[in-house]
């Protein structure tokens, strides 16, 4: 994973989204780093993120992470195997379960301990939520609950779809701080924003 | 462009072994392929036959589905008094076997009322549409269940009955796969349209192994299939291209209408009526006292006895079904269903004949190969309530479980979020299994408790008071069951 | 796999344990359960032989219980055979079904109602009848013969169980088998163009009776009897002119059963004359076929019947044909 590999490459990327090509999108993430893809509604920005976690076809173009290519083997690389966190659009929490329980699923195969979900919940300002279902927190909430589950999974690779939509400025600025902590133990971070007025890289999309 | 996950098919294991391999082995020993003179006549003279089952089928399907559309939408758009009494007597009368629905209605209506040659086919869609309205507001009640919680409050925001169209109109893709499901069950459904004196493809198939001349009865059978599996494999969509989630779990906000209430009132009456009349009947003489009590227990030991089976094969059943349509195999689902389309004798004579002599003779008080041809009769069940389940996940939720491993992600996620879909297909299961009688009398070890058979022996012989009393005895075993499909749909009073 | 093996060798336990050492039989009936279940209660107090029974429904809901005889062919479980349908079981016995009969068995019954082969006997038996609405113009003069049932007066008010399944497929290929294939095509014609009601059963024929729908019904004594006992008002009638024709219930051991020495046990005791009796003195009012039993009152005595004597092979084997015929001239649209 170090000493030069990137975390994510994408090289001359086109999805199709009904009948909108978008793309073609060519970045590259190294290892603790954070990129803005940022785009005016309905560019495709949403669509990039899920071609990359395997969400939506590739039309054209390849998808590498952490070297490893993704569009090129005959046998599709399923989402999981790709090891990418997901924060999606539309909130994913699974209502079923605790935002504890949650986590802990996603964290079984080598991500935070239990201390370190606490530690993140606190830093969140969810931790007396998390024993909750998705049905009793907030809007702001329950969107810093699901970050806190795909910061929670093992995968090097955090995508995440508006992160900031239904945050304050105390709210984005914490989850800022968390991601910058991420980055600086090795994980690199793919962000969808509409616009973004931070020091992060920033690739533009445009709809043709 | 998706490969096969072959590993994603092993639901599809006991449907093989239990029901293509038979059918396979004794269709040709039987001469299915040896097409003579008598075949094809058969076959032409069965063409009006083929066409007014499937006639009755579709009609009873669509008619059954949108009663039970407007019963599920009522009942979740509303608030109003009884709720879920109505939503129990509904499904507790589902489990009440045909033969006692046919005698109940015929007793009341008289067959005389309904006139002239539209009577028969009139009749038989009116019995069906009675039995199976409320498999359709189950399903659809499982649906609704998982209504996006934004969604609800913006739908509590508009006046009341634009609310309840429009959410009729979101439940009407979930209603046109049910009345899909319908039509399946439907067809090989025998023993309703014989009570109206309705001709329908498998009592001519019925017929044909009456006489031992089964390879005609399995060339009819074929005839039907085959048809409805082309229709089927291409009207079946492609899988997870999903739209969807939580319903806001309370009542607050919901409007209370009077009509609603009006119509769910009269709605519940034929049910209400159908227990009342088996009350009547079944109400012992004071002579009959002690008859009547042992006669209650004996049927309450029978179902109890039953119950655990059948829940056991319907539950199977239904994550086998589901577990097709999570891995996305529009084939496997295909073959999952089909089984249910052939009349149940047919599949349970091949697996008697076929497998039998490979059963251990210390296995024969069980009843293993009755409930492998009854998971088999569940195929679309079970494949419907799948299709249903992994298509009112929301995506956002479902994308998310994808980047958990396979087995984490399915069965801890989308498993447990289908559940209000999937326990309902599991009591339509389990009453299915109860009111089977084709492959019970085929397959059942003697001795084994068969509450259908018997109310159908007891009405024959016109014990119509037994007979209400084994039917209350399921119908009240169906409330219990019902319950379990109100808890999840209900709506806390906050 | 050590988990497994344990598993499966505690199953084998208690499925083993399940299984007791009594003696037991089994037996597939096809004669209405609420008679014959208490008949073979009586076997079981009597011999301490359990008795496991599997009883019929009507055919037009599922196939019947010769049909589940023949697909267990390769090991049978069935012990004894107490079929209704002398056809069916003649089938059977033409198939290599059945055993041959322990020797003595229906002492005092004739031979009209046997097997010639040895291999089936009937014993108590049944009568087609028609049954006759108490209002009905017809009631005082009723049809004598089935040819009567296409009469212009009668258009539209018989009622005809489906002639495929149960007594009434029986009765059909006697008639082909007595009148040939012309006559009887030709009466199943007569019948549909006088619009002649088919129903589902012939417990279903008489309740078009009883609503006053049907004046005629064609179906069997019992299915009269069995109302007329609940308080029902309704007339019935012989085909006298066709002769009256008696379907028997008949015994068969099935061919490599599990249990042959309890089968025969079963079979003699169920051929004894006190079952025939009991069977004449219950609802279903079985008319006995040995000559020298008592009528009971109210009772039919085959004395007084001069039933139609019937070549039981050559009807089975028009059966497929009657059957056919009919469903192509009465049922197809």
């Amino acid at each position: 994973m170090q000493g030069g590999v990137l975390a994510l490459e994408l090289v001359e990327l086109i999805v199709t989204r009904g009948r909108h090509s978008i793309g073609p999108v060519s970045l590259q993430l190294a290892v603790g780093e954070q990129i803005t893809v940022v785009g005016r509604n309905g560019a495709g920005k949403s669509s990039v993120l899920q071609a990359i976690a395997g969400l939506l076809a590739v039309t054209s173009g390849t998808i590498s992470i952490a070297g490893r290519p993704m569009t090129s083997s005959s046998e599709p690389v399923e989402p999981w195997q790709r090891g990418i966190e997901w924060l999606g659009q539309d909130r994913g929490l699974w209502p079923h379960l605790s935002i504890e329980a949650q986590c802990h699923l996603c964290a079984r195969d080598g991500g935070k301990s239990p201390d370190q979900i606490r530690k993140m919940a606190r830093w969140l300002q969810i931790e007396d939520r998390i024993d909750r279902r998705p049905a009793f927190l907030s809007g702001g909430e329950a969107q810093r609950a699901e970050l806190l589950r795909a910061v929670s999974g093992a995968g090097d690779l955090l995508l995440l779809d508006e992160p900031f939509s239904a945050q304050n400025q105390e709210g984005r600025q914490r989850i800022e701080d968390l991601l910058d902590k991420e980055c600086q133990q090795g994980r690199s971070v793919l962000l969808a924003l509409h616009q973004d007025d931070s020091q992060r890289e920033v690739v533009t999309l445009d709809l043709d | 462009m998706k490969k096969l996950n072959v590993s994603g098919l092993w639901p599809l294991i006991p449907v093989i072994v239990g029901f293509y391999l038979p059918i396979g082995y004794v269709a040709i020993q039987d001469g299915m392929l040896e097409f003579g003179g008598n075949s094809s006549d058969a076959l032409i003279s069965s063409i009006a036959v083929i066409i007014s089952t499937l006639r009755v089928a579709l009609l009873a399907a669509l008619f059954a589905t949108l009663l039970g559309l407007v019963d599920a939408v009522c009942l979740v758009g509303t608030r109003g008094p009884a709720r879920a009494f109505i939503v129990v007597m509904l499904l507790a009368t589902f489990l009440i076997p045909p033969s006692a629905l046919a005698s109940a209605v015929q007793g009341v209506i008289g067959s005389s009322t309904l006139r002239a040659t539209v009577r028969d086919e009139l009749g038989a869609v009116v019995m069906l549409v009675l039995r199976w309205a409320p498999v359709a507001c189950a399903m659809l009640l499982g649906a609704a269940a998982m209504w996006p919680s934004e969604q609800e409050r913006a739908l509590r925001s508009l006046p009341p009955w634009r609310a309840l169209f429009t959410r009729a109109r979101g439940l009407s893709r979930q209603a046109a796969r049910c009345a899909g499901l319908l039509l399946l069950l439907l067809i090989p459904a025998s023993e309703l349209p014989s009570y109206a004196g309705v001709e329908t493809i498998s009592q001519r198939v019925h017929a044909r192994l009456t006489v031992g001349d089964a390879g005609e009865g399995w060339q009819l059978a074929l005839a039907m299939l085959i048809p409805v599996a082309i229709a089927l494999f291409f009207l079946l969509p492609r899988l997870h291209d999903s739209s969807r989630s939580t319903r806001d779990n309370s009542i607050t906000g919901l409007p209370g209408v009077g009509q609603v209430d009006l119509l769910l009132a009269i709605r519940s009456i034929p049910a209400i009526a159908l227990i009342c009349i088996l009350i009547f009947t079944a109400w012992p003489r004071a002579s009959e006292l002690s008859t009547a009590g042992s006669e209650i227990l004996g049927g309450v030991i029978g179902v109890l006895t039953e119950s655990p089976r059948a829940i056991l094969v319907a539950t199977i059943s239904v994550i086998c079904g589901w577990r097709l349509a999570d891995g996305g195999c529009r084939w496997g689902l295909l073959l999952f269903g089909l089984p249910t389309v052939l009349p149940g004798s047919l599949g349970a004579l091949a697996l008697l004949q076929s497998s039998r002599s490979l059963v251990p003779p210390l296995l024969d008080e069980y009843p293993l190969l009755l409930s492998m041809a009854q998971f088999c009769k569940l195929g679309a069940i079970g494949a419907a309530a799948g299709f249903v389940a992994s298509r009112v996940m929301p995506p956002a939720e479902h994308n998310s479980s994808l980047f958990l491993a396979p087995a984490a992600g399915r069965w801890r996620v989308r498993f447990l979020r289908s559940l209000p879909v999937l326990i309902p297909a599991i009591v339509i299961g389990v009453a299915v299994v109860m009111g089977e009688v084709e492959a019970t009398l085929i397959l059942a070890p003697p001795g084994h408790p068969a509450p259908a058979l018997e109310l159908h022996q007891l009405l024959h012989f016109r014990n119509d008071e037994q007979a209400a009393r084994i039917a209350l005895v399921l119908a009240t075993f169906g409330a219990l069951l019902a319950t379990a499909v109100v808890a999840p749909v209900a709506r806390r009073r906050t | 796999m050590g988990q497994l093996s344990r598993t499966v060798l505690l199953f084998l336990l208690v499925v083993g344990c399940g299984s007791e050492n009594s003696r037991s039989v089994t037996i597939y009936c096809s004669h209405d359960r609420a008679h014959s279940e208490k008949i073979l209660d009586l076997f079981e107090q009597e011999t301490g032989i359990e008795v496991k029974a599997v009883y019929d429904s009507e055919a037009t809901k599922t196939v019947g219980l010769a049909q589940r005889v023949r697909s267990e062919r390769a090991r049978p479980r069935c012990d004894v055979h107490w079929s209704n349908e002398p056809l069916h079981a003649e089938r059977l016995a033409a198939e290599g079904l059945y055993d041959l009969l322990p020797d003595g068995a229906g002492e005092g019954i004739a031979q009209r109602w046997r097997d010639p082969d040895g291999k089936w006997c009937g014993f108590a038996a049944r009568a087609r009848v028609i049954a006759l609405a108490v209002n009905s113009p017809v009631f005082d003069s009723p049809p004598s013969s089935i040819g009567d049932l296409a009469r212009e007066e009668l258009r539209g008010r018989v009622a005809l169980a489906d002639p495929r399944f149960g007594t009434t497929g029986s009765h059909l290929a006697i008639l082909r088998s007595r009148l040939g294939p012309d006559r009887y095509r030709q009466l199943l014609r007569d019948l549909r163009l006088n619009e002649v009601q088919i129903v589902s059963s012939n417990s279903s024929s008489r309740d078009r009776v009883l609503s006053g729908e049907a004046w005629v019904g064609l179906t069997d004594t019992d299915d009269i009897e069995v109302v007329r006992r609940r308080g029902a008002s309704i007339g019935e009638g012989f085909l006298r002119k066709d002769g009256v024709l008696l379907l028997p219930n008949v015994i068969a051991i099935v061919k490599n059963c599990p249990n042959p020495e309890e089968a025969q046990q079963l079979l003699l005791w169920l051929l004894d004359q006190k079952v025939e009796q009991a069977l004449a003195a219950s609802s279903s009012r079985q008319v006995p076929l040995r000559e020298g039993v008592a009528a009971v009152p109210g009772g039919l005595d085959l004395s007084q019947l001069d039933p139609v004597d019937v070549d039981w092979n050559e009807a089975a084997l028009q059966l497929p044909d009657a059957i056919r015929e009919a469903e192509r001239i009465l049922l197809d649209p």
